[in-house]
């Protein structure tokens, strides 16, 4: 076969007869990848099997730990240290610092802090996170300086492993991450507060008086309302009149989930605010306080323009017990179409209860 | 240079572009599917340990509503919604639409989730046809059916579902869809990490067909023995994987497949909900979200989350899949002509200036150029009026680049997923992916060239989509 380079039509050729070795080539490829894999994975199965009671023995009797450093080969590393991790998920306390103890005695620790400072930042937010599995009070300064970290993917691995250890000082150290700039951080900073945070809910509190940006202001009362922190209520009832609307409705919703009997004048007052999301929440925290006296304001509620605040008005009236169930049942009777509507479908079925948006 | 002569180089020069145009769409799937497959691997090494139980376990995961519109659906409805119940997600609603089914796709509903009509009343935030009555249950609270009369499309009772869900998430998917236990908590990832800023983001659609289904869960992947499904295995791992994952790289998506998508539901409900008046109200409704919020000059992103999985019924008779090829081409054609103002204009920015420009031409045209290619270049083969080599390199640039296409897909797939267990598995695929241009993607360029016809016909209709059961097939 003639080639001549200047042809066009030999490099047409040349070129077919490169894309025909590239289709065998990736096949190859393809299947050598996937042996490989294969190969892998069964080693990696067969090595975990010779691995576990050795890893059971160390973590039933730390001090026989030594038996499975010297089992553990170097290509074993990567085998044992996810052996660890998934273990690592379930174990708590006590147990959870000895597994962390193996991973240390493994020299898996010392690799791991290597990475964190010196490590791409994707290695970085994976070590981060890896650190956070294995929840150890030992790596929570690493873990804490992570926190600042310039790359966020890291700092958003950072708050939910500091999160995962759920130490005092840990969490202490997340507070000032409500005002990260990063929407997603300080987001998952609320997410950690909100499930750990109750014991700093001071801090918290002190961080709110001192923000300065809506962004972080709204992150505190959002963790405060979800502690449900008492201590909250006076500066939260300070904050209702706020101009920024979105931390109104979020004050709105701490006060009523807070569920302060002080807050129950203001809460009435609030269903007739111009906006619906304040007016809802104001209904739902009116249900938590179920008081009778707020009955009439409920039921003028009832005929609100928006269908969420209708809802958690009747909710309120149908937990109020008797008294508020009489008042649906008369809504049912009189001739306000939307209160109507609304008490027959709470008192059809008002124990499958939607949470609010 | 006499007429014949001029007809000859005419001839010659629209050969060369036909080749170029093969060489083209061909680098363009490659580059796109190289950079999908970056995109993929850096999101499946950063997302870590554990971090699905934070969604789980945070009372701020955002609340959502599946959507769910049915019509005729009676094979697959019940496996669907009990699969949809299952689902890991903090706290959600399905919201079945059944939109004037003629089949028993209700009687079922009621019968096996013991549905009863309540008094819901409904926020008309975006017009459809009358909603006549809402169903819920007891026994299964998360559960809403609504039955509106039949008409306006998949978009009408989609927009029916947007007026009766409650929370601010919607996920807009298909009654014959099964999604992955924690499909919903990845697909709303974005929402989360990026709050104020996710408008839509959508999920990877699978093939389920010769899968095994139980208990509305997948849980064995199997090869379909039909060759028909097994081809669009590998079509839908290059285009509509890796391809969006690679579009999604510099926010140009502009698809969100209507099987498996999540969206703001203020945002949907800003630009008017979905489209009754399109066959293909799924792009139609990213695109015009693009252009909303362009015009308002608005940050926004627009996701697709590779580890998020629906899988589905593929067709599996050529009726189906002609059907379902002729809707989305024409679907793909009306939303470009309706949102032409976008096209190479830089205030719409890489969507005006990229995306679409390249569904125009790679996408809508295609067909096009490949069937003149298809007709053109071997006759002027047979009349001596190009040589075999370079017949030869456009057979080779139609077959093996396309291939190439093909096989590196199913590499990309196995790398990062690995979701078709056997070594058997990968030689079937690798197959497949030679056997879609023998044929398979020669006729799908003449159906979607008769919906350029059907198009300017004004066909507005669906076709029919045999259902045989998810898995089945």
């Amino acid at each position: 076969m003639d080639i001549h380079v200047k042809d066009p039509s030999s490099l047409l050729l040349v070129f077919l007869l490169a894309l025909l070795a590239a289709v065998l080539v990736l096949f190859a490829l393809l299947l050598l990848q996937r042996i490989a894999g294969t190969l892998w994975a069964q080693h990696a199965r067969r090595r975990e099997a010779a691995l576990t009671s050795l890893l059971l023995a160390a973590l039933t009797n730390p001090s026989d730990v030594q038996p499975l450093v010297r089992a553990v080969k170097r290509s074993d590393r990567l085998i044992i240290r996810d052996m660890i991790l998934r273990l690592a998920l379930d174990l708590k306390g006590d147990e959870g610092e000895t597994l962390a103890g193996v991973y240390r005695d493994l020299g898996l620790l010392r690799h791991d802090l290597t990475e964190l400072r010196e490590g791409h930042w994707m290695k970085r937010a994976a070590t981060v996170a890896r650190l956070g599995a294995l929840r150890s009070l030992e790596v929570l300064p690493s873990l804490c300086a992570a926190l600042s970290d310039p790359v966020v993917a890291v700092r958003l691995a950072a708050v939910r492993a500091v999160g995962e250890t759920g130490d005092h000082e840990g969490l202490i150290a997340l507070v000032s991450l409500l005002g990260d700039s990063n929407p997603g951080v300080a987001r998952a900073t609320v997410e950690v507060l909100t499930l750990r945070g109750r014991e700093v809910a001071e801090d918290v509190l002190a961080f709110l008086k001192t923000a300065t940006t809506s962004s972080a202001r709204r992150a505190a009362v959002d963790v405060l309302g979800f502690v449900r922190a008492p201590q909250a209520a006076d500066a939260l009832f300070a904050l209702v009149e706020d101009p920024d609307p979105t931390l109104r409705i979020k004050v709105v919703k701490a006060v009523a989930a807070i569920g302060d009997p002080r807050s129950k004048n203001l809460l009435e007052n609030l269903l007739e605010d111009p906006l619906w999301e304040v007016r809802c929440f104001a209904a739902k925290g009116l249900s938590l306080l179920a008081s009778s006296d707020s009955v009439p304001r409920l039921r003028r509620a009832l005929e609100d323009s928006h269908w969420w605040v209708r809802f958690y008005a009747g909710l309120a009236l149908a937990e109020l017990g008797a008294v508020g169930r009489n008042a649906l049942q008369e809504e049912m009777a009189e001739g306000r179409p939307l209160a109507r509507t609304i008490a027959r479908y709470l008192l059809d079925r008002f124990e499958a209860t939607p949470v609010i948006p | 240079m006499t007429w014949w002569e001029g007809v000859r180089a005419a001839i010659l020069v629209y050969n060369g572009l036909v080749l170029t145009y093969f060489l083209a769409i061909n680098t363009h799937y490659l580059a796109l599917m190289m950079i999908g497959f970056v995109r993929t691997w850096r999101a499946l090494k950063v997302w870590h340990w554990g971090a699905l139980r934070w969604l789980t376990q945070s009372p701020l995961t955002p609340p959502i509503s599946i959507i769910v519109p049915a019509y005729n659906e009676e094979t697959n409805i019940v496996q669907s919604v009990r699969s949809l119940l299952m689902l890991h997600y903090p706290q959600f609603e399905v919201v079945v639409v059944n939109d004037g089914s003629t089949d028993d796709t209700l009687q079922l509903l009621i019968e096996e989730f013991g549905l009863r009509a309540v008094a819901r009343c409904l926020d008309i935030t975006v017009p459809c046809r009358p909603i006549g009555a809402v169903y819920e249950s007891r026994e299964y609270p998360a559960l809403v059916v609504a039955d509106k009369e039949n008409g306006g499309g998949k978009a009408d009772a989609l927009n029916a579902g947007l007026n009766v869900a409650l929370y601010p998430l919607f996920c807009a998917i298909d009654a014959d869809s099964v999604l992955e236990e924690e499909a919903l908590l990845r697909v709303v990832r974005p929402f989360v990490e990026e709050p104020g800023l996710t408008v839509a983001s959508g999920g990877v659609i699978r093939i389920a067909n010769g899968s095994e289904i139980r208990a509305g869960r997948l849980v064995r992947v199997q090869l379909p023995r039909a060759p028909l499904p097994l081809v669009q295995i590998v079509e839908y791992l290059r285009a509509f994987f890796f391809g969006r994952m690679g579009w999604e790289a510099w926010n140009g998506l502009l698809i969100i497949s209507g099987a498996f998508g999540v969206f703001d539901k203020q945002a949907v409900i800003r630009v008017g909900g979905y489209a009754p008046d399109t066959v293909g109200e799924d792009v139609e409704l990213v695109v015009r979200l693009h252009r909303r919020l362009r015009d308002e000059g608005q940050r926004y992103r627009i996701r697709f989350i590779p580890d998020a999985i629906c899988w589905t019924e593929a067709p599996t008779t050529l009726r189906a899949l002609r059907n379902q090829r002729n809707r989305w081409h024409r679907g793909l054609i009306d939303t470009l002509w309706r949102h032409r103002a976008m096209l190479g204009r830089p205030r719409y920015g890489r969507i005006g200036l990229v995306s679409m420009p390249c569904f125009l031409l790679f996408e809508m045209l295609g067909p096009l150029v490949e069937l003149t290619g298809y007709i053109v270049v071997p006759f002027c083969f047979l009349l001596g009026l190009v040589d075999a080599r370079f017949f030869a390199a456009f057979l080779g640039v139609v077959v093996l680049y396309s291939t190439l296409t093909g096989i590196t897909a199913v590499l990309l797939e196995d790398v990062t997923f690995r979701r078709h267990p056997h070594l058997w598995h990968l030689f079937v695929l690798a197959l497949a992916g030679l056997i879609e241009n023998l044929g398979y993607r020669q006729i799908n360029t003449w159906w979607r060239t008769l919906a350029f016809f059907d198009y300017l016909r004004g066909n507005q209709t669906w076709g029919n989509m045999e259902r045989r059961g998810v898995g089945k097939a």
